[in-house]
């Protein structure tokens, strides 16, 4: 089903530049761009990361602005090039995708088309579960709630995230012997990436999902989608 | 474009990572090996 429908979207004579919205560094599957890539010969691919726009940008910030920023890339990198294109967000991406395509289209982009591949909505409870993931797998230990409503505060939210799983981050190094500066480095990166991460569901479900002025399409659920995600088909991001 | 080194923290199939992962991750990240992911906000796939 859902290769048929990558053909399709991949193959429309009107469909323009594919822009994809997904993770390729943190995806279960093997990059959506990649796939339309393979599957649309002579289609120009593109594909945005909003975690990694995140993480290394000057500061986290909502939706709307971290879409303004990512289109203005996508605008900068591609100068005087066709404005008709389809984007394309894929899972916990979807929302952002709404944004995406809304900055495109205020940016002077024609849209054509919004599909969402395997589109999903994150609540708090994702928010929570994604932190407790990682926190159990540095080694603490035992159930865990959150402390406060999540949504009430994101900066305040963010803050005590980053300062928690630093904490854990650096008691699981001291914990391997692996104590060393380097080391430090690589726990303050680990944590922003897990920082960014975080802060980018929690402006899904603090964000609205936007009206776009093109048609929208929700391609499969994951369980229909080919694209080589098993053995974690159950927690693609 | 904006890349850098980058660890994994999700790469393996979106999840966090165990303790093999993160030593590794740590330890290719110290030493500056290749191995590693470079992580890019935008990119021309094709």
């Amino acid at each position: 089903m859902s290769r048929i429908a990558l053909r399709q979207i991949a193959a429309g004579t009107d469909a323009g530049c594919l822009l994809t919205v997904e993770f390729p560094g943190d995806s279960a599957g093997p990059g959506l761009a990649a796939t339309l890539a393979e599957t649309a010969p002579g289609r120009e691919v593109w594909r945005l990361d909003p975690v990694t726009t995140l993480d290394l940008g000057p500061d986290l910030c909502d939706y709307e602005t971290l879409a303004a920023r990512c289109v203005a890339e996508f605008d900068r990198l591609r100068p005087d090039s066709e404005t008709a294109l389809t984007v394309v967000g894929y899972c916990s991406a979807a929302r952002f995708a709404y944004h995406v395509t809304g900055a495109l289209t205020a940016l002077g982009y024609a849209p054509r088309a919004l599909v969402l591949v395997a589109g999903t909505v994150p609540d708090e409870r994702t928010v929570w579960t994604e932190y407790d993931d990682l926190r159990r797998k540095l080694g603490a230990a035992g159930p865990s709630e959150p402390p406060f409503p999540l949504l009430d505060d994101p900066d305040a939210t963010i803050g005590w995230l980053r300062a928690e799983l630093t904490g854990h981050a650096r008691a699981f190094v001291d914990d391997q012997d692996f104590g060393t500066a380097e080391a430090g480095a690589a726990v303050d990166e680990i944590v922003g990436r897990y920082q960014a991460w975080l802060w980018f569901l929690l402006q899904a479900v603090a964000s609205d999902t936007p009206p776009v002025g093109c048609p929208t399409t929700d391609v499969a659920d994951p369980g229909d989608l080919d694209l080589d995600l098993a053995p974690h088909a159950a927690r693609h991001v | 474009m904006n890349g850098r080194l980058i660890t994994p923290p999700l790469a393996a199939g979106g999840r966090a990572p165990d303790r093999v992962e993160f030593r590794t991750a740590a330890e290719a990240l110290a030493t500056a090996v290749t191995g590693h992911l470079e992580a890019t906000t935008m990119e021309r796939v094709r």
